[in-house]
């Protein structure tokens, strides 16, 4: 397709009327054309309405569609729509504008970028994955629009990035989240490619039911399984298939080069096969470089050759990383037709039958006494009967998931679905093995090395001569228990002997799958490593994202780039230059599995960083920090010298619940912390405010009782409360007071708990609950004026506060009551404090008190004299 | 292959489109106010008609509105 430069450069060289004519063709077919074309139009735009219509239909008509053809050229399946600018106009209005149709305005000339910006948006909107945006939640929808948006704009008009840029800061913080993470996919090449594509059979599979909560659920599932795959490190367990009700996807990585080269593309296709067999709708098939790429691309017509799997993209590499980039990551799309599937499994079996062939057949799982087997995508089982020509007491002991056997059709009818296949006088029958080495105990016979078979450099295995049978012996490089790193011709040089285990038949390649015997697995060896404890490791291989070491020969462990060195990326960089395979090193043991043969090693925290030399130098002492940045969960403190600062995470500034961590602390705030925790991963130092306000609340939890009257200080303000500290038997006791136990007459609002409750004021209180899981009491105020009321005296003064209200009403309070007074005016909002009042009537509740300030009945008697 | 339609009006048609759907009269005696922040809306700075079943809904040019107005789409519309 030819790109906007090259016809520029056409224009020039050959001239405006050829050009024009070269123009006018690409025009018709290439949306890069018409981008063009609305940049010429526009220079004589002021020439008519129709240019100017011309010159903003070009554009956007343009933009959308390169981007839209950019996806569907990829795929076979085409999912995104092209764009057509309809114009309504006072003539078409009533074909043009039915119910729910949006119209934009547009113009040339008042803030175009703006303009086109609203236009592509809008489009996006209606027009990419509608039958599928009802079935996501808001935010999921809107991020993948503002990740379509961004697409088109930066592709098609770069200049209204800048509108964008401007509207992505008022979206919500799901919103944003949302589209960093759909960002991060597509930075993998996996957006396009999986998941638009699986969104949109999503819709088309839902198509008319009502949207429900557990659609938009399994969508946001497949985002972030999808999400982590997309970012998986080397050797890191990640989840290949993701089973939904609805989305059903499975992945096969040709990752190891190790797997092809001993196994060809088998273990591809008996997965893709098993896939299928489970219900998978879509499978993809996945790679990174070239090499593996190429693998791939004999993986996929193979399968469908098979029949029932579909290739679904035309173009299969992706360019990922920057424009100069050349990483490239291979994805192939397939869709499953399972009837199809099964159609010729039967034709395949039918065939094998009619011809006296036996067809192969991969172990699903084993029982005592049955074997399930899948056989070009169908499921059979083998029982005691067909499994071998002996009795096999335990079937465990012979077959195994994974194991090919080489089957007979006894019977197959695909009306009944009836298939039964039998392993007797087979290649893969185990009666064939014991037959054969009868006179070996457990089959283990004495081999010696004949030759090594190699593979593109690589020693996939060694040839034996086993002895007792002129049948040549076989035993991969997995079965001889050395790691890939290990020379098979240094470990069992020419004309050694080992000692094998004769696993069974191999028919295709007419000779013994052996075992090498007696020879202990390195993970067992290493079996009584420790997470946490350094140890001694070899360097094997380096990559571009991590590094594989060796805890000893055949034990591997990765170390993954974030593990690498402390600080920034360049001092990965640097640290990563300096590494040389075959180097010996030290390594901190993180994660260690010998079952599954995972390790994952740390180079860097053999060497504390600064931030963890800080934290032990200052751990559980309080210390003064500034507050840099408050954010909803957590707030940012720095203190002098740590470069890094502290983490205050919201659990962790009062004791008890904190709602708004806001309300309590404000940036620029200097505060006292107790750094008491340290996290390697994210080399992070948490800070706690409430440790540094002690609290003894288990140590006088047995002298505290419900109902008891306790006397406390509001230390903070919360969100619908205040934060109490209490002394009981000369101990600190953290405790609060939510809103609705502060007063008995009012309905307490935010702005009032500050006057009523003001921070540094002691009041009177009763105990409403001891809260064991938070160590705080909560207290009440309400509780404690319905006590205090009993004992109200008429000629006693009480010094109180007055608050103008709201409503315009004012509030008196002291310690043992409240009640609503007459005068001063105030202004809302204003208090006044130090007032001495009288009871003036007592009702029979706390909300029938009358008081009246002394100085009014000074002057009242006074008026009555 | 597929294709959706992306409605436009001219900035210079838009009091034409208003009198044909009968709310130009209204625009100018000041009686139509923004669907979204319920400001009286002209002619010229109308930004979004949004067709209902039973009228039509104007937005005003304000960042905030257009924002609000795509935001406040119901998914569910989004296959109209």
């Amino acid at each position: 397709m030819p790109t906007v430069e090259l016809l520029k450069l056409l224009a020039v060289t050959l001239g405006l009327p050829l050009a024009a004519v070269l123009m006018a063709v690409a025009l018709l077919m290439y949306p890069p054309a018409r981008i063009l074309l609305g940049d010429i139009l526009k220079l004589f735009a002021f020439a008519g309405r129709w240019l100017r219509k011309a010159a903003i239909a070009s554009e956007v008509e343009g933009s959308v569609n390169s981007f839209v053809n950019r996806y569907n050229q990829d795929a076979s399946d085409l999912v995104l729509p092209q764009c057509r600018v309809e114009w309504v106009t006072a003539d078409n209005y009533s074909c043009t504008m039915s119910p729910g149709a949006v119209v934009v305005r547009v113009s040339l000339d008042r803030d175009h970028d703006r303009n086109f910006y609203n236009a592509t948006t809008t489009f996006v909107r209606h027009a990419f994955l509608p039958r599928t945006k009802p079935f996501l939640t808001k935010t999921t929808a809107r991020g993948i629009d503002l990740v379509m948006v961004h697409g088109i704009l930066r592709d098609g008009h770069r200049p209204a990035l800048r509108i964008f840029n401007e509207q992505f800061t008022d979206e919500t913080k799901e919103v944003r989240k949302t589209y960093e993470l759909l960002e991060e996919v597509e930075q993998e090449g996996l957006l396009k490619r999986i998941l638009f594509r699986e969104l949109h059979y999503f819709g088309e599979s839902l198509g008319e039911r009502a949207p429900r909560q557990e659609h938009s659920a399994e969508a946001d599932s497949f985002l972030d399984w999808l999400h982590r795959l997309a970012l998986r490190d080397h050797g890191e367990f990640t989840q290949l298939q993701f089973p939904g009700t609805v989305l059903k996807v499975g992945v096969i990585l040709v990752a190891k080069d190790e797997t092809f080269l001993q196994h060809d593309i088998d273990p591809y296709l008996r997965r893709a096969l098993s896939y299928a067999t489970q219900g998978f709708g879509s499978i993809y098939l996945l790679s990174r470089g070239r090499k593996r790429g190429s693998v791939v691309k004999r993986i996929a017509p193979e399968l469908e050759n098979l029949g029932g799997f579909e290739i679904l993209a035309k173009r299969l590499d992706i360019r990922i990383g920057d424009p100069h980039s050349n990483e490239v990551i291979t994805c192939v799309p397939l869709r499953v037709d399972p009837v199809a599937l099964v159609q010729c499994a039967w034709d395949r079996i039918a065939k094998a039958k009619l011809c006296g062939l036996k067809v192969q057949g991969t172990v699903l799982s084993v029982s005592r006494t049955e074997v399930e087997i899948e056989v070009y995508g169908l499921q059979s089982s083998l029982e005691p009967s067909t499994m071998s020509g002996m009795v096999l007491p335990d079937a465990t002991r012979y077959f195994h998931p994974g194991d090919q056997l080489m089957l007979e059709v006894v019977e197959a009818d695909r009306e009944l679905s009836h298939l039964v296949l039998s392993n007797v006088g087979t290649e893969s029958d185990p009666k064939r093995v014991v037959d054969a080495f009868a006179s070996a105990a457990d089959q283990v016979v004495s081999a010696s090395v004949v030759r090594f078979a190699v593979k593109e450099g690589f020693e996939i295995g060694l040839h034996v001569a086993l002895e007792g049978t002129s049948t040549p012996g076989w035993i991969p490089r997995s079965k001889t228990r050395c790691g890939r790193f290990v020379s098979l011709s240094d470990k069992f040089p020419l004309g050694s002997t080992i000692s094998t285990k004769v696993l069974s038949f191999d028919s295709k390649h007419n000779s013994w799958l052996c075992e090498a015997h007696g020879i202990p697995d390195p993970w067992d060896q290493v079996s009584g490593y420790q997470m946490g404890l350094i140890y001694t490791v070899i360097i094997r291989e380096i990559a571009e994202r991590h590094v594989v070491c060796e805890l000893i020969d055949g034990a591997e462990a990765v170390v993954t780039r974030d593990e690498i060195a402390w600080g920034n990326e360049a001092d990965r960089k640097t640290a990563i230059d300096s590494l040389q395979p075959s180097q010996t090193t030290t390594a901190v043991l993180l994660d260690f599995d010998p079952q599954k043969q995972f390790a994952r090693l740390s180079f860097k925290r053999v060497m504390k960083s600064k931030a963890q030399a800080y934290f032990e130098s200052v751990r559980d002492q309080v210390i003064s920090a500034e507050v840099a940045e408050v954010l909803a969960n957590r707030a940012h403190l720095v203190v002098a010298g740590l470069e890094r600062g502290l983490i205050l995470p919201i659990s962790e500034v009062v004791w008890g619940y904190c709602g708004s961590l806001e309300q309590l602390i404000q940036v620029g705030a200097t505060i006292k912390v107790v750094p008491f925790v340290y996290d390697p991963n994210s080399d992070n130092i948490m800070a706690s405010a409430k440790r540094a306000r002690p609290n003894d609340f288990e140590a006088v939890r047995g002298s505290l009782i419900e109902g008891a009257v306790l006397e406390a200080e509001v230390v903070a303000l919360g969100q619908g409360c205040v934060y109490t500290n209490s002394l009981v038997d000369g101990r600190a006791v953290a405790g609060y007071v939510h809103k609705s136990q502060m007063s008995n007459v009012i309905y307490v609002t935010q702005d009032e708990v500050i006057r009523i409750l003001p921070v540094g004021s002691s009041f009177s209180f009763v105990v409403k609950r001891l809260d064991d899981r938070h160590r705080v009491v909560e207290l009440s105020r309400k509780s404690w004026l319905q006590r205090s009321f009993l004992s109200l005296d008429y000629g006693r003064a009480y010094r109180g506060t007055i608050h103008a209200l709201p409503n315009g009403r004012s509030l008196f309070c002291a310690n043992e009551l409240e009640a609503f007074v007459g005068g001063p005016r105030m202004a809302r909002g204003g208090s006044v404090k130090d007032v001495e009042v009288l009871i003036a009537r007592k009702g029979a509740n706390p909300r029938e008190v009358e008081i009246e300030r002394t100085g009014d009945r000074r002057h009242e008697q006074s008026r009555r004299r | 292959m597929e294709t959706r339609p992306l409605k436009l009006v001219l900035a210079e048609d838009i009091e034409k489109l208003l009198d044909a759907i009968g709310l130009l009269e209204a625009v100018r005696s000041g009686e139509v106010r923004c669907v979204r922040c319920g400001r009286i809306v002209a002619a010229d700075d109308v930004s979004r008609i949004e067709a209902t079943k039973s009228s039509y809904d104007l937005t005003c040019g304000a960042d905030s509105c257009i924002e609000l107005s795509r935001r406040s789409e119901g998914v569910a519309d989004a296959n109209r």
